[in-house]
Protein backbone atom coordinates (compact mmCIF):
# COMPACT_ATOMS: atom_id res chain seq x y z
CA UNK A 1 0.00 0.00 0.00
CA UNK A 2 1.44 3.28 -0.86
CA UNK A 3 2.08 5.12 2.21
CA UNK A 4 2.36 9.16 1.96
CA UNK A 5 5.37 10.29 3.71
CA UNK A 6 5.36 10.79 6.83
CA UNK A 7 5.88 14.49 7.96
CA UNK A 8 8.55 15.69 10.16
CA UNK A 9 7.35 17.92 12.80
CA UNK A 10 9.16 21.45 12.19
CA UNK A 11 8.52 25.48 13.14
CA UNK A 12 7.83 27.74 10.63
CA UNK A 13 10.87 29.11 10.47
CA UNK A 14 13.30 26.01 9.96
CA UNK A 15 10.63 25.08 7.47
CA UNK A 16 11.72 28.38 5.44
CA UNK A 17 14.95 26.83 5.31
CA UNK A 18 14.52 23.28 4.24
CA UNK A 19 14.69 22.10 0.37
CA UNK A 20 12.14 19.60 0.21
CA UNK A 21 10.04 16.63 1.76
CA UNK A 22 7.24 16.59 3.99
CA UNK A 23 6.57 18.30 7.14
CA UNK A 24 4.42 19.14 9.45
CA UNK A 25 3.97 23.35 10.33
CA UNK A 26 1.82 24.78 13.22
CA UNK A 27 0.71 28.46 12.85
CA UNK A 28 -1.54 31.02 12.86
CA UNK A 29 -3.79 31.57 9.77
CA UNK A 30 -3.47 35.21 8.68
CA UNK A 31 -5.22 34.62 5.22
CA UNK A 32 -7.28 32.19 3.41
CA UNK A 33 -8.16 32.99 -0.39
CA UNK A 34 -10.79 30.27 -1.55
CA UNK A 35 -10.64 31.23 -4.84
CA UNK A 36 -7.15 30.78 -5.73
CA UNK A 37 -6.42 28.12 -2.61
CA UNK A 38 -3.90 30.01 -0.93
CA UNK A 39 -3.63 30.54 2.64
CA UNK A 40 -0.66 32.35 5.18
CA UNK A 41 0.58 30.96 7.76
CA UNK A 42 2.13 33.02 10.12
CA UNK A 43 4.22 31.97 14.11
CA UNK A 44 2.85 33.68 16.80
CA UNK A 45 6.39 33.97 18.71
CA UNK A 46 8.35 34.51 15.74
CA UNK A 47 6.15 36.16 13.16
CA UNK A 48 7.68 34.04 10.42
CA UNK A 49 5.12 33.59 7.74
CA UNK A 50 4.69 30.53 5.50
CA UNK A 51 2.50 30.22 2.43
CA UNK A 52 0.48 27.46 1.80
CA UNK A 53 -1.54 25.88 -1.05
CA UNK A 54 -4.76 24.55 -0.10
CA UNK A 55 -5.79 22.37 -3.09
CA UNK A 56 -6.38 19.72 -2.12
CA UNK A 57 -7.95 20.34 1.54
CA UNK A 58 -10.62 22.72 0.33
CA UNK A 59 -13.12 23.75 1.69
CA UNK A 60 -11.22 24.30 5.15
CA UNK A 61 -13.29 24.39 8.41
CA UNK A 62 -12.38 27.02 10.45
CA UNK A 63 -11.51 30.66 10.06
CA UNK A 64 -9.20 33.25 9.96
CA UNK A 65 -7.52 34.19 12.75
CA UNK A 66 -7.70 29.91 14.47
CA UNK A 67 -4.39 27.81 14.62
CA UNK A 68 -4.28 25.35 12.14
CA UNK A 69 -1.25 22.31 11.93
CA UNK A 70 -0.30 21.36 8.10
CA UNK A 71 1.30 18.22 6.77
CA UNK A 72 2.19 18.58 3.40
CA UNK A 73 5.40 18.79 0.86
CA UNK A 74 7.77 21.60 0.92
CA UNK A 75 8.14 23.06 -2.69
CA UNK A 76 9.79 25.92 -4.21
CA UNK A 77 8.59 28.07 -6.88
CA UNK A 78 10.86 28.89 -10.14
CA UNK A 79 12.19 31.52 -8.02
CA UNK A 80 13.54 29.38 -6.13
CA UNK A 81 13.71 31.77 -2.90
CA UNK A 82 10.42 31.17 -1.63
CA UNK A 83 8.83 28.07 -0.22
CA UNK A 84 5.14 26.94 -0.67
CA UNK A 85 4.02 23.90 1.25
CA UNK A 86 1.22 21.84 -0.47
CA UNK A 87 -1.38 20.71 2.21
CA UNK A 88 -2.66 17.15 2.19
CA UNK A 89 -3.51 17.68 5.57
CA UNK A 90 -5.10 21.28 7.34
CA UNK A 91 -6.19 20.48 10.74
CA UNK A 92 -7.82 23.01 13.35
CA UNK A 93 -5.99 22.80 16.44
CA UNK A 94 -7.44 25.91 18.71
CA UNK A 95 -6.81 25.73 22.07
CA UNK A 96 -3.40 23.71 21.19
CA UNK A 97 -0.97 25.50 23.85
CA UNK A 98 2.06 26.69 21.22
CA UNK A 99 4.76 27.75 24.01
CA UNK A 100 4.28 23.78 25.65
CA UNK A 101 4.10 22.28 21.98
CA UNK A 102 7.02 24.14 21.37
CA UNK A 103 8.99 22.84 24.55
CA UNK A 104 7.88 19.77 24.03
CA UNK A 105 8.91 19.61 20.42
CA UNK A 106 12.85 20.80 21.72
CA UNK A 107 12.97 18.13 24.20
CA UNK A 108 11.82 15.03 21.68
CA UNK A 109 14.29 16.68 18.74
CA UNK A 110 17.06 16.44 22.03
CA UNK A 111 16.07 13.16 22.53
CA UNK A 112 16.66 12.50 19.06
CA UNK A 113 19.74 13.97 18.41
CA UNK A 114 20.83 12.58 21.75
CA UNK A 115 19.79 8.81 19.94
CA UNK A 116 22.42 9.61 17.27
CA UNK A 117 24.88 10.52 18.77
CA UNK A 118 24.82 7.16 20.73
CA UNK A 119 24.96 5.25 17.48
CA UNK A 120 27.79 7.15 16.12
CA UNK A 121 29.96 6.18 19.53
CA UNK A 122 29.62 2.94 18.40
CA UNK A 123 30.19 2.92 15.00
CA UNK B 1 4.35 32.25 34.23
CA UNK B 2 1.82 31.06 31.98
CA UNK B 3 -1.19 29.41 33.92
CA UNK B 4 -3.01 26.55 31.52
CA UNK B 5 -6.36 26.42 31.28
CA UNK B 6 -7.95 23.04 31.27
CA UNK B 7 -6.53 20.18 33.55
CA UNK B 8 -5.40 18.26 31.18
CA UNK B 9 -3.00 20.92 29.81
CA UNK B 10 -1.40 21.00 33.93
CA UNK B 11 -0.16 17.47 33.43
CA UNK B 12 1.76 18.22 30.58
CA UNK B 13 2.64 21.10 31.81
CA UNK B 14 4.24 19.25 35.13
CA UNK B 15 5.90 16.34 32.33
CA UNK B 16 7.62 19.37 30.23
CA UNK B 17 8.60 20.97 33.72
CA UNK B 18 10.32 17.73 35.20
CA UNK B 19 12.12 17.20 32.01
CA UNK B 20 13.87 20.29 31.80
CA UNK B 21 14.92 19.62 35.56
CA UNK B 22 16.34 16.72 35.69
CA UNK B 23 18.56 16.48 32.28
CA UNK B 24 19.08 12.64 31.81
CA UNK B 25 21.73 11.50 29.26
CA UNK B 26 21.64 8.45 28.17
CA UNK B 27 24.21 6.36 28.97
CA UNK B 28 25.15 4.30 25.35
CA UNK B 29 28.45 2.79 26.83
CA UNK B 30 26.83 0.16 29.64
CA UNK B 31 25.66 -2.59 27.43
CA UNK B 32 27.42 -2.32 25.03
CA UNK B 33 29.37 -6.05 25.28
CA UNK B 34 25.76 -7.49 26.20
CA UNK B 35 23.82 -5.69 23.13
CA UNK B 36 23.56 -8.07 20.66
CA UNK B 37 22.11 -11.21 22.77
CA UNK B 38 18.45 -11.27 23.36
CA UNK B 39 16.51 -12.51 26.67
CA UNK B 40 15.56 -16.16 26.14
CA UNK B 41 12.09 -16.81 25.10
CA UNK B 42 11.20 -18.28 28.84
CA UNK B 43 11.94 -15.25 30.45
CA UNK B 44 10.31 -13.21 27.95
CA UNK B 45 7.18 -12.99 30.17
CA UNK B 46 9.61 -10.99 32.89
CA UNK B 47 9.65 -7.88 31.01
CA UNK B 48 6.93 -5.31 31.46
CA UNK B 49 7.17 -4.44 27.44
CA UNK B 50 5.60 -8.11 27.48
CA UNK B 51 2.24 -7.17 28.88
CA UNK B 52 1.94 -3.20 28.32
CA UNK B 53 0.47 -1.44 25.11
CA UNK B 54 4.14 0.26 24.22
CA UNK B 55 3.68 4.38 23.65
CA UNK B 56 6.54 4.41 20.93
CA UNK B 57 7.55 6.66 17.69
CA UNK B 58 5.76 5.11 14.76
CA UNK B 59 9.35 5.26 13.47
CA UNK B 60 10.56 3.24 16.13
CA UNK B 61 7.56 -0.01 15.79
CA UNK B 62 8.35 0.07 11.71
CA UNK B 63 12.15 -0.74 12.53
CA UNK B 64 11.90 -3.34 15.05
CA UNK B 65 13.52 -6.20 14.74
CA UNK B 66 11.59 -9.93 14.31
CA UNK B 67 11.77 -12.10 16.86
CA UNK B 68 12.66 -16.09 15.45
CA UNK B 69 12.26 -17.82 18.58
CA UNK B 70 8.15 -16.28 19.72
CA UNK B 71 5.79 -15.69 16.02
CA UNK B 72 4.33 -12.43 16.40
CA UNK B 73 6.99 -10.81 19.14
CA UNK B 74 9.40 -8.42 18.03
CA UNK B 75 12.47 -6.88 19.50
CA UNK B 76 13.49 -3.43 20.60
CA UNK B 77 16.62 -3.54 21.75
CA UNK B 78 16.66 -6.29 24.15
CA UNK B 79 12.58 -5.78 25.14
CA UNK B 80 10.04 -7.99 23.51
CA UNK B 81 7.01 -6.04 21.81
CA UNK B 82 3.96 -7.09 20.46
CA UNK B 83 1.44 -4.57 21.53
CA UNK B 84 1.67 -0.68 20.86
CA UNK B 85 -0.35 2.20 21.58
CA UNK B 86 0.26 5.29 18.84
CA UNK B 87 -1.51 8.73 18.78
CA UNK B 88 -0.96 10.45 15.55
CA UNK B 89 -3.09 12.31 12.81
CA UNK B 90 -4.85 10.38 9.92
CA UNK B 91 -3.34 11.14 6.70
CA UNK B 92 -4.94 8.51 4.58
CA UNK B 93 -8.03 6.73 4.94
CA UNK B 94 -9.54 3.71 3.14
CA UNK B 95 -13.14 1.79 4.37
CA UNK B 96 -13.51 -1.49 3.11
CA UNK B 97 -16.61 -3.83 3.76
CA UNK B 98 -15.47 -4.98 7.07
CA UNK B 99 -13.15 -2.53 8.39
CA UNK B 100 -11.60 0.95 8.14
CA UNK B 101 -7.95 1.43 7.34
CA UNK B 102 -6.29 4.70 8.26
CA UNK B 103 -2.11 5.75 7.75
CA UNK B 104 -1.75 7.08 10.50
CA UNK B 105 1.67 9.97 11.35
CA UNK B 106 2.93 10.76 14.55
CA UNK B 107 6.07 13.25 13.49
CA UNK B 108 8.36 10.19 12.91
CA UNK B 109 6.57 8.11 10.38
CA UNK B 110 3.39 6.39 9.02
CA UNK B 111 2.07 3.46 9.90
CA UNK B 112 -1.11 1.69 8.65
CA UNK B 113 -3.90 1.09 11.22
CA UNK B 114 -6.47 -1.74 10.52
CA UNK B 115 -10.00 -0.92 13.11
CA UNK B 116 -12.17 -3.73 12.64
CA UNK B 117 -16.16 -2.57 12.14
CA UNK B 118 -18.71 -3.78 14.84
CA UNK B 119 -21.01 -6.46 13.87
CA UNK B 120 -23.73 -4.73 15.61
CA UNK B 121 -23.59 -1.73 13.85
CA UNK B 122 -24.13 -3.57 10.62
CA UNK B 123 -27.42 -5.57 12.14
CA UNK B 124 -29.04 -2.94 13.80
CA UNK B 125 -30.60 -0.40 10.73
CA UNK B 126 -33.07 1.74 13.11
CA UNK B 127 -32.75 5.34 12.45
CA UNK B 128 -31.96 7.31 15.13
CA UNK B 129 -35.55 9.18 15.47
CA UNK B 130 -37.38 5.97 15.32
CA UNK B 131 -35.42 5.04 18.52
CA UNK B 132 -35.88 8.06 20.26
CA UNK B 133 -39.76 7.76 19.49
CA UNK B 134 -39.54 4.27 21.02
CA UNK B 135 -37.98 5.89 24.40
CA UNK B 136 -40.82 8.38 24.62
CA UNK B 137 -42.06 7.51 27.78
CA UNK B 138 -38.73 8.24 29.65
CA UNK B 139 -37.69 10.98 31.79
CA UNK B 140 -36.03 14.09 29.60
CA UNK B 141 -32.59 13.63 31.11
CA UNK B 142 -32.42 10.11 29.89
CA UNK B 143 -34.00 10.79 26.57
CA UNK B 144 -30.74 13.33 26.14
CA UNK B 145 -28.35 11.29 26.96
CA UNK B 146 -29.91 8.65 24.52
CA UNK B 147 -29.91 10.75 21.96
CA UNK B 148 -26.37 11.66 22.90
CA UNK B 149 -24.86 8.07 22.76
CA UNK B 150 -27.01 7.15 19.40
CA UNK B 151 -24.92 10.51 17.41
CA UNK B 152 -21.65 9.35 19.27
CA UNK B 153 -22.47 5.45 18.02
CA UNK B 154 -23.50 6.83 14.47
CA UNK B 155 -20.10 8.96 14.26
CA UNK B 156 -17.89 5.97 15.31
CA UNK B 157 -19.76 3.89 12.35
CA UNK B 158 -18.61 6.85 9.63
CA UNK B 159 -14.95 6.37 10.84
CA UNK B 160 -12.31 9.23 11.73
CA UNK B 161 -11.49 11.63 8.70
CA UNK B 162 -8.62 12.78 7.20
CA UNK B 163 -7.10 15.21 10.15
CA UNK B 164 -8.19 14.29 13.12
CA UNK B 165 -5.80 13.03 16.19
CA UNK B 166 -6.52 9.72 16.93
CA UNK B 167 -5.13 7.28 19.68
CA UNK B 168 -4.96 3.85 18.52
CA UNK B 169 -3.66 0.66 20.27
CA UNK B 170 -3.19 -2.89 19.27
CA UNK B 171 -0.96 -5.85 18.21
CA UNK B 172 1.69 -5.79 15.16
CA UNK B 173 1.01 -7.82 12.63
CA UNK B 174 2.21 -8.28 8.73
CA UNK B 175 -0.23 -8.18 6.40
CA UNK B 176 0.64 -8.06 2.69
CA UNK B 177 4.40 -7.69 3.03
CA UNK B 178 3.66 -4.42 5.66
CA UNK B 179 3.92 -3.58 9.15
CA UNK B 180 0.40 -2.56 10.26
CA UNK B 181 -1.37 -2.14 13.56
CA UNK B 182 -4.21 -4.34 14.06
CA UNK B 183 -6.49 -1.31 16.63
CA UNK B 184 -8.31 -3.12 19.32
CA UNK B 185 -8.85 0.10 21.00
CA UNK B 186 -9.33 3.09 19.06
CA UNK B 187 -10.79 6.75 19.89
CA UNK B 188 -10.59 9.77 18.03
CA UNK B 189 -8.87 12.73 20.63
CA UNK B 190 -10.96 16.46 20.25
CA UNK B 191 -8.32 18.27 22.47
CA UNK B 192 -5.08 19.03 20.30
CA UNK B 193 -3.12 19.36 23.87
CA UNK B 194 -3.16 15.55 24.06
CA UNK B 195 -0.39 15.66 21.33
CA UNK B 196 1.49 17.87 23.63
CA UNK B 197 1.42 14.91 26.31
CA UNK B 198 1.83 12.10 24.03
CA UNK B 199 5.27 14.38 23.11
CA UNK B 200 6.42 14.94 26.14
CA UNK B 201 5.78 11.74 27.33
CA UNK B 202 7.99 9.72 25.11
CA UNK B 203 11.39 10.68 25.50
CA UNK B 204 11.11 10.09 29.22
CA UNK B 205 9.81 6.73 28.53
CA UNK B 206 12.57 5.97 26.13
CA UNK B 207 14.90 7.40 28.21
CA UNK B 208 13.79 5.33 31.37
CA UNK B 209 12.45 2.46 30.35
CA UNK B 210 12.91 1.25 26.35
CA UNK B 211 16.62 1.99 26.61
CA UNK B 212 17.33 0.67 30.07
CA UNK B 213 17.05 -3.41 30.45
CA UNK B 214 14.95 -4.91 33.34
CA UNK B 215 17.03 -7.18 34.18
CA UNK B 216 19.64 -6.96 36.43
CA UNK B 217 22.73 -6.61 34.74
CA UNK B 218 24.24 -9.25 36.94
CA UNK B 219 21.37 -11.84 35.54
CA UNK B 220 22.09 -10.45 32.09
CA UNK B 221 25.83 -11.57 32.23
CA UNK B 222 24.88 -14.84 33.79
CA UNK B 223 22.17 -15.61 31.00
CA UNK B 224 24.88 -14.69 28.43
CA UNK B 225 27.17 -17.27 29.55
CA UNK B 226 24.67 -20.07 29.96
CA UNK B 227 23.62 -19.09 26.25
CA UNK B 228 27.30 -19.69 25.45
CA UNK B 229 27.81 -22.61 26.89
CA UNK B 230 24.55 -24.86 26.09
CA UNK B 231 24.75 -23.71 22.55
CA UNK B 232 20.86 -22.81 21.97
CA UNK B 233 19.64 -24.45 24.77
CA UNK B 234 18.78 -23.14 28.19
CA UNK B 235 18.34 -25.64 31.65
CA UNK B 236 14.85 -24.94 31.59
CA UNK B 237 14.57 -25.88 27.83
CA UNK B 238 15.52 -29.64 28.19
CA UNK B 239 12.82 -31.22 29.57
CA UNK B 240 10.44 -29.61 27.34
CA UNK B 241 12.96 -30.69 24.33
CA UNK B 242 12.59 -34.43 26.10
CA UNK B 243 8.93 -34.12 26.20
CA UNK B 244 8.51 -34.02 22.39
CA UNK B 245 11.10 -36.50 21.79
CA UNK B 246 9.33 -39.04 24.00
CA UNK B 247 5.91 -38.02 22.47
CA UNK B 248 7.17 -38.81 19.02
CA UNK B 249 8.87 -42.04 20.12
CA UNK B 250 5.60 -43.15 21.78
CA UNK B 251 3.87 -42.09 18.93
CA UNK B 252 5.88 -43.87 16.44
CA UNK B 253 6.69 -47.13 18.47
CA UNK B 254 3.96 -47.41 20.68
CA UNK B 255 5.51 -49.24 23.42
CA UNK B 256 3.76 -51.39 25.93
CA UNK B 257 6.17 -50.10 29.05
CA UNK B 258 8.85 -47.25 28.84
CA UNK B 259 11.58 -47.19 31.48
CA UNK B 260 13.92 -44.48 32.08
CA UNK B 261 17.12 -46.70 30.91
CA UNK B 262 14.84 -47.54 27.57
CA UNK B 263 14.35 -43.75 27.45
CA UNK B 264 18.49 -42.90 27.01
CA UNK B 265 19.04 -45.03 24.95
CA UNK B 266 16.77 -43.19 22.51
CA UNK B 267 19.03 -41.96 19.68
CA UNK B 268 17.78 -38.07 20.00
CA UNK B 269 17.80 -38.35 24.10
CA UNK B 270 21.61 -38.94 23.66
CA UNK B 271 22.03 -36.23 21.47
CA UNK B 272 20.32 -33.73 23.69
CA UNK B 273 21.70 -34.99 26.78
CA UNK B 274 25.02 -35.75 25.84
CA UNK B 275 26.48 -32.59 27.89
CA UNK B 276 25.44 -33.51 30.89
CA UNK B 277 28.30 -35.52 32.90
CA UNK B 278 26.54 -37.46 35.13
CA UNK B 279 24.16 -40.65 34.54
CA UNK B 280 22.23 -39.38 37.70
CA UNK B 281 21.53 -35.74 35.90
CA UNK B 282 20.49 -37.52 32.98
CA UNK B 283 18.08 -39.60 34.43
CA UNK B 284 16.54 -37.02 36.55
CA UNK B 285 16.02 -34.54 33.42
CA UNK B 286 14.82 -38.06 31.86
CA UNK B 287 12.29 -38.81 35.22
CA UNK B 288 10.77 -34.83 35.04
CA UNK B 289 9.82 -35.38 31.23
CA UNK B 290 8.02 -38.36 32.08
CA UNK B 291 6.21 -36.87 34.93
CA UNK B 292 5.18 -33.79 32.78
CA UNK B 293 3.64 -36.75 30.54
CA UNK B 294 2.01 -38.43 33.53
CA UNK B 295 0.51 -35.19 34.51
CA UNK B 296 -0.95 -35.04 30.95
CA UNK B 297 -2.05 -38.12 30.77
CA UNK B 298 -0.20 -39.87 28.44
CA UNK B 299 2.07 -42.38 30.83
CA UNK B 300 1.58 -43.71 34.43
CA UNK B 301 3.44 -45.17 36.96
CA UNK B 302 3.49 -48.82 37.48
CA UNK B 303 3.47 -50.86 40.53
CA UNK B 304 7.35 -51.96 39.61
CA UNK B 305 9.67 -48.46 39.76
CA UNK B 306 10.57 -46.47 37.30
CA UNK B 307 8.79 -48.40 34.89
CA UNK B 308 5.90 -46.68 32.92
CA UNK B 309 3.33 -47.89 31.55
CA UNK B 310 2.31 -46.15 27.95
CA UNK B 311 -1.43 -45.47 27.07
CA UNK B 312 -2.21 -46.15 23.51
CA UNK B 313 -4.84 -47.13 21.55
CA UNK B 314 -5.69 -50.60 22.36
CA UNK B 315 -3.63 -50.89 25.54
CA UNK B 316 -5.50 -52.91 27.99
CA UNK B 317 -6.86 -50.50 30.63
CA UNK B 318 -9.35 -49.82 27.62
CA UNK B 319 -10.56 -53.65 28.04
CA UNK B 320 -10.97 -52.88 31.70
CA UNK B 321 -12.98 -49.65 30.86
CA UNK B 322 -15.49 -51.13 28.35
CA UNK B 323 -15.82 -53.62 31.18
CA UNK B 324 -16.76 -51.48 33.88
CA UNK B 325 -19.08 -49.31 31.43
CA UNK B 326 -20.52 -52.88 29.81
CA UNK B 327 -21.46 -53.71 33.74
CA UNK B 328 -22.43 -50.18 34.67
CA UNK B 329 -24.56 -48.79 31.86
CA UNK B 330 -27.41 -51.42 32.67
CA UNK B 331 -27.41 -50.00 35.73
CA UNK B 332 -30.70 -47.76 36.59
CA UNK B 333 -28.58 -45.18 37.71
CA UNK B 334 -26.52 -45.09 34.82
CA UNK B 335 -28.86 -46.09 32.47
CA UNK B 336 -30.11 -42.28 31.02
CA UNK B 337 -26.67 -40.47 31.03
CA UNK B 338 -23.67 -42.89 31.06
CA UNK B 339 -21.07 -43.07 33.55
CA UNK B 340 -19.29 -40.48 34.93
CA UNK B 341 -15.52 -40.25 34.25
CA UNK B 342 -15.15 -39.57 37.99
CA UNK B 343 -17.13 -42.74 39.02
CA UNK B 344 -14.89 -45.08 36.10
CA UNK B 345 -11.53 -43.58 37.54
CA UNK B 346 -12.83 -45.08 40.82
CA UNK B 347 -13.37 -48.53 39.51
CA UNK B 348 -10.48 -48.51 37.30
CA UNK B 349 -8.21 -47.62 41.08
CA UNK B 350 -10.02 -50.60 42.39
CA UNK B 351 -8.21 -52.96 40.40
CA UNK B 352 -4.86 -53.71 40.86
CA UNK B 353 -2.64 -52.98 38.47
CA UNK B 354 -4.11 -49.39 38.06
CA UNK B 355 -4.19 -48.24 42.10
CA UNK B 356 -2.52 -45.18 41.43
CA UNK B 357 -3.61 -44.01 37.78
CA UNK B 358 -4.75 -40.56 37.51
CA UNK B 359 -7.27 -38.91 36.45
CA UNK B 360 -5.81 -37.58 33.22
CA UNK B 361 -4.60 -40.81 32.03
CA UNK B 362 -8.20 -42.07 32.76
CA UNK B 363 -9.42 -39.31 30.57
CA UNK B 364 -6.81 -39.96 27.69
CA UNK B 365 -7.85 -43.60 27.55
CA UNK B 366 -11.29 -42.72 26.98
CA UNK B 367 -10.85 -40.29 24.76
CA UNK B 368 -8.65 -42.82 22.55
CA UNK B 369 -11.76 -45.10 22.63
CA UNK B 370 -14.66 -42.19 21.37
CA UNK B 371 -12.24 -41.89 18.70
CA UNK B 372 -12.68 -45.66 17.97
CA UNK B 373 -16.30 -45.26 18.31
CA UNK B 374 -16.76 -47.45 21.15
CA UNK B 375 -17.81 -45.24 23.92
CA UNK B 376 -19.74 -41.65 23.69
CA UNK B 377 -19.20 -38.64 25.62
CA UNK B 378 -22.88 -37.94 26.30
CA UNK B 379 -22.13 -34.52 28.66
CA UNK B 380 -18.87 -33.04 29.41
CA UNK B 381 -18.03 -35.67 31.97
CA UNK B 382 -20.03 -38.55 31.13
CA UNK B 383 -19.69 -41.80 28.90
CA UNK B 384 -21.91 -44.35 27.79
CA UNK B 385 -20.99 -47.04 25.75
CA UNK B 386 -21.58 -47.42 22.06
CA UNK B 387 -23.13 -51.33 21.73
CA UNK B 388 -24.07 -52.81 24.80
Amino acid sequence: MDLPKCGSVQEISNALSTNQGSIKVTGRLIQHDCINRQATLCDPQTSASLCVDTSLTEPLEGSVGSLFQVIGEVEREDGGDTPIVRARIMRCVDGMDLLMYNRALRNQQKYFQSRNVTLVRHN
Amino acid sequence: MIFPRESLTWDCYCICYEMDVEEMEVDGTENHSLRNDKIPKTLCGLDFCFHVFNKMYIDDIIALEKCDVIPGMYWYKRHPIYKVDIMGVVVKRQENVRCFIYAVDDGTGVITCCCWKSRLHEQSSEDIETTLQRCRNLPEVLRKKMSGVLMSEAKKKEGYSLGDLVHIRGKIKIFRGEREVVASYHNKLEDPNMEIVRMSELPILYRTLYDMDTLPKKVLEELSEMSGQKKGICHGEIVPELKKILVTFIEDQQPEEISVEHVSKIPGVTVLLKEMKTSEEKNTQIQSALDVLEGEGRVFTKQKNHVYGVINPGCSMERLIMDILKRDCVKEKFQNEGCHYLHIVDEVRKSPDYSAITNSCVLTCLNNLEYQSDVIRTSFTKYFLCKI
